[in-house]
């Protein structure tokens, strides 16, 4: 007997491009596959890219997803597994008109091809009232061999008209699950550290410190693991399992709302504390279990306490904090004892007499209200400082300029403060209004890749990132270049790209010095290849402007950073 | 200019000296290679000149000493030497104006500086002019406080540094551009008043096959209502009663032709845009061209607009422009002065009884 | 219309006293008409009210929003209370109202109220009704403005992309999610994915709109006595054509509403207050023909397949070139959620007609409840509610 075709598609939703399929997503196909074919052998046809909708489509035309979806050659005569993978998506993208034309595709090809088998992977499954279940009246009013061909599998593990061993389905649910260690490990990649000079009130007076921590970008993370934290360390331990979820941060409203979360999934009382006001006796039912978002020196910690024992309040034998920063937590037999998710995170803290920054004269950094998206002299150089600066490694073909003698170590750079990096493009983009869909062109190099992942965790937005070889963009002609790539994964997501409406192009690069590159990248996307498509670059992004202050020819560029080369 | 602004040259240079004045001793830094440190500490000195060169004179000199004593070995002031300055060589601490007027032309800024009574201050120590005043306010308890400054150069380009200069002294409320422009005919009348809902910048260009290609840039006032314009009367006011009496107060040969007999300018705003540009128009041509092509609510073009806009970005701001030709070859005489008059007047007339502070509170 | 004694010349005034919330505002539409036409300043007193519910709140500025239409202006008197100040502020009725009625807000009350402007939060701003543990939850995100009324600028694309990220983000944000999980029968994420999503794209079909308020409010039960008006309320208003009026002008220009027949056949006891008693039935396959009442072309809005995205009306901008199987679905699975998936309502009105969709069974038809209230305002635009019943999580 002729082997099975496994044709699995990956399909996302509200995208800009077409992407590569992750590899997590073809070792599911690959593990499930024969399990729905009862181990007979198969022919696993991974596809390299996504199946994609863009936001426009999912608003105006859903229905294009029907004609993306192309069943594998042999449908007719030979059995085939197809997978119709929509597990990656969030499940509020899932438009109920787009489930539909899921569904009806579904139905078309079970009635169409009867050696045909079919599993959707969904990221939830839809209410009973959902017009996806268009497949359930239609497949139960066919024959009975089409609900056998069937099934639906969402990623907790909830399925049907199929079931995998009870084992398999755990398996399953648990491989798309976050563990706490993953939980801890995205909270950390969302935390930014923001440099400056912030000012803190404690016991011995006002202290400076060169950071500020943002865990805004890492709320779900931050509600998970208190909730975690709670049914572990606080239910077990106080008086009928009953508490009240406190919490305590300054400028961090997103903060204090994922506590509001966790309390509301617990279902325990929620009130935010502030010094000044106090904290009410009808606010509170049971014990407190005091959440901070940041401990420094751990005063203001004590302070909590202490205020909240004068009141009678009854405390939890714990207190969690997000982050606490390089002094040894406070330990006091006395006082609830103090956990940290996040505890080794550097602040370098000095005594206001004995800071730099106000001795010579700087103002204080506020960190909601004043912040600038260029960095300030003072953080720039002491980034500086700690980097080696060496010959430019790579850049535009000698031919358009000489490589640099001497550029700082933007790897390091990157490498170290790439989060603080990435938050200042953030706030530059929503400062321009170009803050959601947006598209990252840059030169093909690796530095970039970090920043543009890095950009992706704190954004938490739909962005994309499109990388152009350095050899095209140095080519002349370049229309010979391009036309010869034809094929290449960047030259095909500019197509794409190109028929859209609505684009929000950002070019990024480490640094500008002539802007060879810049106006490369611009040539590029104006070449025959891609003029029909109009696209228009919105900004131009290079991390330090090396060029002495000429003015951009090409389009608006907002460097982070002047540095004049004499 | 960055959205939002920029750190102050002055706090700028502290930071780079700091760097300066602390490498002159490397502790850390052993294992750097003399030649790169040498050549890292150039760029420094690089960044340091770049960054200083706007900043007052005295400012300037005393600040530019530590320079000398980053390069003297181990002679010199420590890093610490920067925080005490002799007296007049800090800047004064930034202090909140409710309105700060930028002009351009020195018609405007006399124009402006005699519509609003102000006096030179001796606060401020640079070339760059400012003059303070105040006028009443309807809609704010206090009277508001205003500066008056003056830009050196004209051109988009050019609008960001004395913004900048006068952030360094002043934390305006709102910042206004008065002056003139050019209007188009069918639309507006000499010495009428254009207070643009919408800026245009007509300069990038897109290269195609076909040759050059306008595509311009747009911004607007972060306010819907523009602060309260779009509800202004100026009718119902003095304004037209205080133009026409500035008209006939001026010398005859001071004073422009007028059809009518009694000079009343008319105020637009509400659907009204400015195209900016570097392009000194004198064909006659320029304005309709772009209302046809881009946006037929043009009334005026100047050659600031846009760029005040854009340092301006994330501020409350608006541009208040008095029309003193048509960008044709036909320069009518004695119309510059008479125009900046009408935008400075009708900013004081909608200041007093029509201005919704940017400031004040919300509810 | 209550004047307070004033004789001929006086400013017309709109009085509410209490809570001011749908019902009571029901009661005083009556009144509506004669405000909007009087010439004179109308003023809409609040000097007594002591809460305000945020969709009360929208139906007022939808009744402001109509007379500001007939080129009159309108007046707010502030709330006397203090709480009541803190409540409308939290609502962000000064936001919405600015955006409705075109005018700064401070333009839009009576001189001694500027004196509350910028004043602080009054120290008890919990409510007797937010003691229990949900409770609290639901009052911090009030405070942070998750309830109350969001508007919006919906004249270009632009505006219609950021209203719908926007709501999309707010209901699904983590803190809201595991709320509405306790307290709703249901997968709280579809309130984000469908009531909310299908909402702001209902707003999106009607031609000409330039302003859209979205309104919420929760209202928990109390511990362990749940009542009818224990519901999530989210609402959605725009001043664009509204459902009727749009569907009417492709029924002329085309001769049909019906893009394509979908293989659905809801049914709806449809039933007047004009003939109470009787009731008639109606399937979702049927087509309204020229000859189709209003009241018919509302009911028919929610079918599946019927949409005005037949026209090329050249006013209408958003048209597309030809019709196709994804228009007509955003009622019809706003209502199959909100109603079969959570157990709640549907309520849309235009014009002077209103109609409430809910079902008794799970398995008889939809009930659908149309009222024609000649003596109420003509509400301009279209208002579209949903209510679902939440539970003591």
């Amino acid at each position: 007997m002729a082997e099975s075709i496994i044709s699995p598609f990956y399909v996302r939703v509200s995208q800009i491009s077409s992407e590569p399929v992750p590899q997590h997503r073809k070792d599911t196909y690959a593990w499930l596959a024969p399990k729905l074919l009862d181990s007979r052998p198969g022919i696993l046809r991974q596809a390299s890219n996504s199946i994609y909708l863009t936001a426009e489509q999912m608003r105006q035309s859903p229905s294009a997803i029907q004609n993306l979806l192309r069943p594998p050659a042999e449908a007719s005569s030979r059995e085939c597994l197809i997978i119709l993978d929509l597990a990656d998506n969030p499940y509020h993208l899932l438009r109920e008109i787009f489930l539909y034309h899921v569904a009806d595709t579904v139905v078309r090809w079970l009635r169409q091809y009867e050696r045909c088998k079919i599993v959707v992977l969904l990221p939830l499954m839809p209410p009973s009232s959902s017009l996806f279940w268009e497949i359930d009246r239609s497949v139960r009013s066919g024959s009975r061999d089409e609900v056998g061909r069937l099934a639906v599998l969402a990623s907790d593990g909830e399925y049907r008209y199929f079931f995998l061993a009870a084992a398999d389905l755990n398996r399953y649910r648990i491989s798309q699950m976050l563990s706490n260690d993953d939980l801890r490990a995205q909270l950390r990649s969302r935390i930014v550290r923001k440099r400056g000079h912030y000012a803190f009130a404690g016991r011995h007076g006002i202290h400076c410190s060169r950071f500020f921590f943002e865990t805004g970008a890492a709320d779900r993370q931050i509600g998970d693991l208190v909730v975690r934290w709670a049914e572990e360390k606080i239910r077990p331990h106080v008086r009928g399992g009953r508490f009240t979820l406190v919490s305590h941060g300054k400028h961090a409203q997103r903060f204090h709302e994922a506590v509001a979360g966790a309390a509301a999934a617990l279902g325990s009382k929620f009130a935010e504390l502030d010094l000044d006001t106090g904290l009410g006796m009808d606010q509170v039912d049971g014990a407190i279990a005091l959440v901070l978002n940041v401990v420094h020196t751990g005063d203001t910690y004590k302070k909590i306490i202490s205020m909240l024992r004068e009141k009678n309040f009854h405390l939890a034998p714990e207190a969690l904090t997000v982050l606490a920063v390089d002094e040894e937590l406070p330990h006091n037999y006395a006082q609830p004892r103090l956990s940290p998710l996040i505890s080794d995170l550097p602040r370098l803290k000095v005594a206001k007499d004995e800071c730099e920054q106000c001795v010579i004269g700087l103002p204080h950094t506020d960190p909601p209200d004043d912040e600038l998206v260029s960095i300030r002299a003072f953080d720039m150089w002491d980034i500086l400082r700690d980097s080696p600066f060496h010959p430019e490694p790579y850049g535009p073909s000698s031919r358009l300029r000489p490589r640099l003698p001497l550029v700082p170590d933007m790897r390091q750079i990157f490498s170290r403060h790439g989060d603080w990096i990435a938050h200042k493009i953030g706030l530059l983009l929503a400062k321009l209004e170009i803050d959601s869909d947006v598209v990252f062109i840059s030169p093909e190099e690796p530095i970039i890749d970090t920043l543009t992942t890095r950009l992706s965790e704190i954004r938490q937005n739909r962005q994309i990132a499109i990388q152009i070889p350095r050899p095209v963009l140095d080519a002349e002609p370049m229309v010979t270049e391009v036309r010869a790539n034809r094929n290449e994964e960047w030259h095909r997501q500019l197509r794409h790209l190109g028929e859209q409406d609505q684009q929000n192009i950002v070019l990024l690069d480490e640094f500008v010095r002539s802007y060879s590159t810049a106006r490369a990248m611009v040539n590029l996307l104006r070449s025959e290849e891609f003029s029909e498509f109009g696209m228009r670059v919105k900004a131009y992004v290079p991390i330090v402007d090396f060029s002495n202050g000429s003015e951009s020819p090409i389009m608006k560029t907002y460097p982070l950073y002047r540095l004049p080369l004499p | 200019m960055m959205p939002g602004g920029e750190e102050s040259p002055h706090e700028a240079s502290l930071g780079l000296l700091y760097h300066l004045l602390r490498d002159k001793d490397p502790k850390g830094l052993d294992e750097l290679d003399p030649g790169e440190h040498a050549l890292r500490r150039l760029i420094l000195l690089a960044d340091y000149a770049w960054r200083s060169y706007d900043l007052a004179p005295s400012t300037k000199a005393h600040l530019d000493s530590f320079v000398i004593d980053a390069l003297a070995a181990d002679r010199g002031r420590p890093w610490r030497a920067l925080g005490s300055a002799p007296p007049g060589t800090k800047p004064v601490s930034t202090k909140t104006v409710d309105v700060a007027i930028l002009t351009i032309l020195l018609e405007e800024f006399e124009a402006t500086v005699t519509a609003f009574g102000a006096l030179p201050t001796t606060s401020a120590r640079t070339s760059q002019p400012f003059y303070e005043a105040s006028v009443s306010c309807e809609h704010s308890p206090e009277a508001l406080s205003v500066v008056i400054t003056k830009a050196a150069r004209p051109l988009n380009v050019h609008a960001a540094a004395p913004l900048a200069r006068l952030r360094e002294y002043y934390r305006p409320v709102i910042t206004i551009l008065v002056g003139i422009a050019a209007g188009h005919p069918g639309k507006v009348s000499l010495g009428d008043v254009v207070v643009p809902r919408n800026v245009l910048y007509y300069e990038p260009a897109r290269l195609t096959a076909t040759g050059l290609q306008l595509r311009p840039e747009h911004t607007a006032p972060p306010d819907p209502y523009l602060y309260g314009f779009d509800l202004y009367d100026a009718d119902a006011g003095p304004f037209g009663d205080r133009m026409g009496s500035h008209f006939a107060e001026l010398p005859i040969d001071r004073r422009p032709q007028i059809e009518s007999d009694a000079f009343q300018p008319a105020v637009h705003g509400a659907n009204t845009s400015i195209a900016s540009g570097e392009v000194v128009l004198r064909d006659g041509s320029l304005i309709g061209a772009l209302r046809d092509r881009f946006d037929e609510k043009i009334h005026a073009v100047d050659q600031e607009s846009y760029g005040f806009a854009e340092s301006s970005r994330g501020t409350s701001w608006l541009i208040f422009r008095g029309i003193s030709d048509y960008g044709d070859p036909d320069q009518p005489r004695g119309w510059k002065r008479l125009a900046a008059a009408s935008a400075a007047h009708c900013l004081r007339d909608f200041l007093e009884r029509g201005y919704l502070p940017a400031n004040s509170s919300g509810f | 219309m209550s004047t307070s004694g004033a004789g001929p010349g006086a400013n017309s005034i709109l009085d509410f006293a209490d809570r001011v919330d749908i019902p009571s505002i029901e009661r005083r539409l009556p009144e509506g008409p004669a405000f909007i036409a009087d010439p004179m300043l109308g003023v809409v007193r609040l000097s007594a009210a002591t809460d305000f519910d945020s969709v009360g709140l929208l139906r007022l500025l939808s009744l402001a929003a109509s007379r500001r239409k007939a080129g009159r202006q309108v007046r707010f008197e502030l709330p006397r209370d203090p709480y009541a100040r803190h409540v409308l502020r939290r609502s962000r009725f000064a936001v919405a109202a600015e955006m409705v009625l075109r005018t700064p807000f401070r333009l839009l009350v009576r001189r001694e109220d500027l004196a509350y402007f910028g004043e602080e939060a009054p120290l008890q701003t919990v409510s007797s009704g937010e003691n229990s543990a949900l409770g609290s939850v639901v009052s911090y995100l009030a405070e942070q403005g998750h309830f109350g009324l969001s508007p919006y600028r919906v004249d270009s694309q632009k505006g219609l992309t950021r209203m719908l990220d926007k709501e999309v983000a707010c209901w699904r944000s983590y803190a809201m999610v595991e709320l509405l999980t306790k307290v709703l029968r249901e997968q709280a994420i579809d309130v984000s994915r469908v009531i909310v999503q299908e909402l702001v794209a209902n707003v999106v079909e009607h031609p000409l709109s330039s302003v859209a308020v979205i309104a919420s409010q929760i209202k928990l039960p109390v511990v362990g006595a749940q009542g009818a008006g224990d519901v999530l309320t989210i609402a959605a208003w725009d001043d664009g054509s509204s459902i009727i009026e749009t569907l009417r002008r492709c029924l002329n220009e085309v001769g049909s509403v019906r893009a394509w027949s979908p293989d659905v056949a809801d049914t709806f006891a449809v039933s007047r207050t004009a003939s109470p008693g009787r009731s008639v039935r109606y399937a979702s396959d049927w087509t309204p023909g020229p000859t189709a009442s209003d009241e018919e072309l509302l009911l028919a809005s929610l079918f599946p397949g019927i949409t005005r995205k037949l026209s090329r009306n050249s006013v209408d901008s958003l048209s597309p070139a030809a019709p196709g199987t994804d228009y007509g679905y955003g009622l019809f699975a706003l209502y199959k959620t909100a109603i079969d998936h959570f157990g709640g309502s549907v309520e849309l009105q235009c014009g002077r007609i209103m109609l409430r969709l809910d079902r008794a069974l799970e398995t008889g038809p939809y009930r659908a409840e149309i009222m024609t209230r000649e003596n109420f305002d003509l509400l301009s635009g279209t208002f579209v509610t949903v209510n679902l019943p939440v539970y003591d999580g």
